[in-house]
């Protein structure tokens, strides 16, 4: 499904700065995986990267045999629009348009059929719960509310691979507990690919696999086991054993 | 890092953000800068240009002035708005209330007074430009020199830094002590929609249609009474035209999914009713501000079109000459003989033709008129070239102006087909038709009778002298130098009609330059509006363009959201300023009763074109910005 082969970023500058070394990657059909690491490890980079939002310097990014960095400008947004669909932290959401219509904006600049938008737009919000907001405004949601609507919008046009940047990161316990599950329930449902990059253990913990990585290189990768609980426990643990907050500087700060 | 220091710096660093309200106002210092370059100008004091003109320059030189001030004010307001959030901050962090305010009040007089003296600048380079432009409209006899302008200097620079200081002044007024909260979401939240109610967007298409409808329909003298109450109408029409009636479309396109939802409509509709209110006030504020601009120099073009002309028709002859009631023969021969040594001097070549005007009391048409012989008549034609008249034994010709005189009443023509002449052999001579020349002027008209029938009308009841000169292979100049000699020689009997245009043009020359520089300014400073009201709200539309690309977004696609948004901002309240304008120089034309057609055409259409241009301008710059955003 996605296919990463010795990719590297070096930022030019007056100080040239390694954010990823020779990563080597590879994520199944319907698998979801987690990237954990400390602040400046880059893992947005990463993202980044394999959103088509960046470049690699060097190394290959291969979407379902694809690679869409040798696409033309306007083919990439429309393959971004078709292909992929994306999760951020702050949401994202457009404050001029109600929640309906900020989820049916990818089909309309598609220009699908208004009944196909309306008919599909229905179904995602009654599997995410959102249907009773359908016609607020953004800023007359909650953040848990706000972060499904944005879940609604990413899935509308059934992408192949859903990127997701800390998903949780601006919603408390239960909210994020929702969310998660949602994905996951998108993931076993829709068989659709889901790539999350989180600092928090719990959402992790709710993957199929999380991958470690540090200084801009592969540190390991953990399995889910039978419980989630253990896996959870698995992960503390490897955080810990990478060093936890305390030295989570990068190199850059110091 | 003293407070002083941080507002300073505030500015300093934060250049791009501070740019586009500088510059605004540096331009608006230029403009009245270059202005009153150009009124303080040593040639007017000394020179030839009368009391009245002066008078004009200074009515101007204040409407500039204080222009000037409510546009700085708007720019100021408006920048403002777009640092909600940064005030919030300050706020947040502990500033008080009076140390917002303070900052405000020292940027605005460090802008202040770098803009004042940037504007000196700037119009200084400008200076020489504006002399030269100048110099061709007014015909000057002195030529506009450069000179180094101290008094202009003086002048813009204490009434500037005075302004600028007032302004900051008013900061505490605009700067209302928002909630916390609503300052740092202040980006997020909409003013919301205008309320929209049908009855409302009823009555604004009724009053414009009113306004439009007695605009159009009045004539002559009634323009003048109509004119206040029809701007009233339909500037309420204008007002109700964006607030209701734009509203309630838009409300209603929305509604229907099927445009709404099409492709990138969406993006573009939300966007223009979630800013409704703001766009309905600048919208209401451009269209009434170049209508004005329109209006005036349109009809002030058409106005010296019209003098010119009307000056240039009615008396088609070189020269004419007539004399005094009571001139005796010996006076007349004198004045003949200067005029003709005149024209030798001048080197002009000219016919000359004397006519013994005729007047007779008619009872039938109850007053005075004119009758002249078909001989007389056609020498006089030959001379500008009109067609000969032979009407027929027992039968009259009336003739009439056919230049636009402004006249009430009935028509010359109506009169005096009615009427009927008696001879001395007792025949009757009734009028046949009605045949418009300029072969001799009378304002009421005249018979032409045949020679036969002339002799039978006894003796006339009052005469006159006519002669006229047409001159033959004379340049203008020769024309003009040879009508101002005139004019001291003989005074007021002799009309040399291109010495005529000559100076209604010199005297026209200043007002029309003053009209086209107040239209100027505020036709630019309606663009800077516009410019403004992009501008304001670029980082949103930044972040938001930004959102979008991320789920990904065509350049194609991003170019004609913008494009759309961009052009409807800049032609929605110019379209209906010309058609306002359009209205107002027909209702003019109507008044005057004379085809102003032409001028109108050329005056909307340049503005029509530089509006384009402009929106070309600023469309590449809005987009090359939300471009770097995006990428």
């Amino acid at each position: 499904m996605l296919k990463l082969t010795k990719v590297s970023k070096i930022y030019e500058g007056k100080v040239a700065y390694r954010a990823l070394t020779d990563i080597d990657l590879e994520i199944e059909k319907g698998e979801f995986v987690a990237i954990m690491g400390p602040s400046g490890s880059g893992k947005t980079t990463m993202l980044n990267i394999i959103s088509t939002n960046d470049t690699p310097t060097t190394g290959k990014v291969e979407i379902d045999g694809k690679n869409p960095h040798e696409l033309k400008k306007n083919k990439l947004a429309k393959f971004r629009r078709n292909e992929l669909g994306f999760i951020f932290q702050d949401f994202n959401l457009l404050h001029t348009l109600t929640v309906e219509e900020n989820i049916v904006l990818p089909l309309t600049l598609d220009g699908a059929s208004v009944k196909e938008m309306k008919e599909k737009a229905k179904k995602l919000a009654v599997n995410l719960g959102i249907e009773s907001i359908m016609n607020k405004r953004t800023y007359e949601i909650s953040g848990g509310q706000a972060q499904r609507v944005a879940i609604a919008r990413a899935m509308i046009h059934d992408p192949k691979l859903l990127l997701a940047d800390e998903p949780t990161g601006n919603l408390d316990s239960k909210a994020s507990k929702d969310v998660m599950n949602m994905l996951v329930e998108i993931n076993e449902k829709e068989k659709t690919s889901l790539l999350m990059v989180t600092h928090d253990p719990q959402a992790a913990s709710y993957s199929d696999r999380v991958v470690f990585i540090r200084d801009g290189k592969l540190h390991s990768e953990i399995y889910c086991g039978e419980s989630r609980q253990a896996f959870f426990q698995k992960i503390i643990d490897m955080l810990s054993l990478m060093g936890g907050d305390g030295n989570d500087f990068s190199s850059v700060r110091v | 890092m003293t407070f002083r220091q941080f507002a300073f710096n505030n500015v300093w660093r934060n250049k791009r953000l501070y740019i586009a309200y500088f510059l605004s106002s540096l331009f608006t210092v230029m403009v009245f800068f270059t202005f009153a370059i150009f009124a303080f100008h040593p040639a007017f004091s000394i020179g030839s240009i009368r009391g009245e003109v002066l008078y004009g320059m200074a009515v101007a030189g204040g409407i500039i002035y204080v222009f000037s001030f409510f546009f700085i004010l708007y720019s100021m307001s408006s920048f403002l708005q777009s640092r909600k959030k940064e005030f919030g901050l300050l706020i947040m962090l502990g500033a008080s209330n009076k140390q917002i305010r303070w900052m405000v009040f020292l940027e605005n007089i460090l802008i202040g007074f770098f803009a004042t003296i940037g504007g000196i600048v700037a119009g200084l380079v400008f200076a020489k430009a504006i002399l030269l432009i100048a110099e061709n409209i007014l015909i000057i006899d002195e030529s506009l020199h450069f000179y180094f302008p101290t008094l202009a200097i003086v002048i813009t620079f204490v009434s500037f830094i005075f302004l600028f200081f007032c302004i900051s002044l008013f900061v505490s007024v605009i700067l209302r002590t928002n909630k916390l909260v609503d300052l740092i979401k202040g980006d997020k939240q909409s003013k919301g929609e205008p309320k929209a109610s049908i009855i409302l967007s009823i009555i604004a298409a009724l009053l414009l249609i009113a306004g439009y409808g007695t605009a159009l329909y009045v004539e002559g003298a009634e323009v003048v009474f109509a004119m206040v109450p029809v701007i009233i109408v339909v500037t309420l029409g204008t007002y109700l035209l964006f607030t209701q009636l734009s509203v309630y479309i838009i409300r209603q396109l929305k509604k229907n999914k099927l445009i709404f939802w099409r492709k990138t409509n969406m993006l573009l509709f939300s966007d223009l009713s979630f800013r409704m209110k703001d766009n309905a006030r600048t919208f209401f504020i451009i269209a009434i501000i170049s209508t004005v601009a329109f209006s005036a120099i349109g009809s002030l073009y058409g106005f010296q079109s019209y003098l010119t002309k009307q000056a240039k028709e009615i008396k088609s002859y070189s020269f004419t000459y007539a004399p005094w009631g009571d001139d005796t023969e010996e006076s007349i021969e004198n004045d003949l003989n200067v005029i003709n040594a005149t024209l030798k001097e001048e080197k002009i070549d000219a016919k000359m033709e004397s006519l013994k005007l005729t007047y007779f009391d008619n009872e039938s048409i109850d007053s005075r008129v004119l009758m002249v012989k078909s001989s007389d008549y056609n020498r006089y034609a030959a001379l500008i070239g009109e067609e000969e008249l032979n009407p027929n034994v027992n039968e009259a010709i009336v003739i009439e102006q056919s230049s636009a005189i402004v006249t009430y009443g009935p028509k010359a023509s109506e009169t005096l087909m009615d009427g009927s002449i008696p001879l001395e052999n007792g025949e009757v001579v009734h009028p046949s038709k009605v045949v418009e020349t300029d072969v001799l002027t009378e304002i009421n008209g005249y018979y032409v009778v045949p020679d036969k029938a002339f002799e039978q009308l006894g003796t006339p009841d009052y005469q006159d002298l006519s002669v006229a000169w047409q001159a033959e292979n004379a340049t203008e100049e020769q024309l003009i130098k040879a009508g101002e000699k005139l004019k001291e020689r003989v005074e007021y009997k002799v009309t040399a009609i291109d010495y005529t245009v000559y100076e209604i043009n010199k005297a026209y020359g200043p007002i029309l330059f003053i009209g086209l520089f107040i239209g100027i300014v505020f036709f630019v400073s309606a663009g800077s509006f516009l410019y403004f009201r992009l501008f304001t709200d670029v980082e949103g539309e930044k972040r938001k363009f930004s959102a979008i690309a991320k789920i990904g977004l065509t350049e194609k696609e991003l170019k004609r959201i913008v494009n759309r948004q961009v052009a409807l901002l800049f032609f929605s309240p110019i379209v209906v300023a010309l058609v306002h304008g359009a209205v107002a120089l027909t209702a003019l034309s109507h008044l005057f009763n004379y085809d102003l057609t032409l001028e109108a055409t050329i005056v909307l259409g340049s503005f029509a074109f530089i509006q384009f241009v402009y929106f070309l301008i600023v469309r590449f710059s809005y987009v090359k910005q939300l471009k770097s955003a995006t990428l």
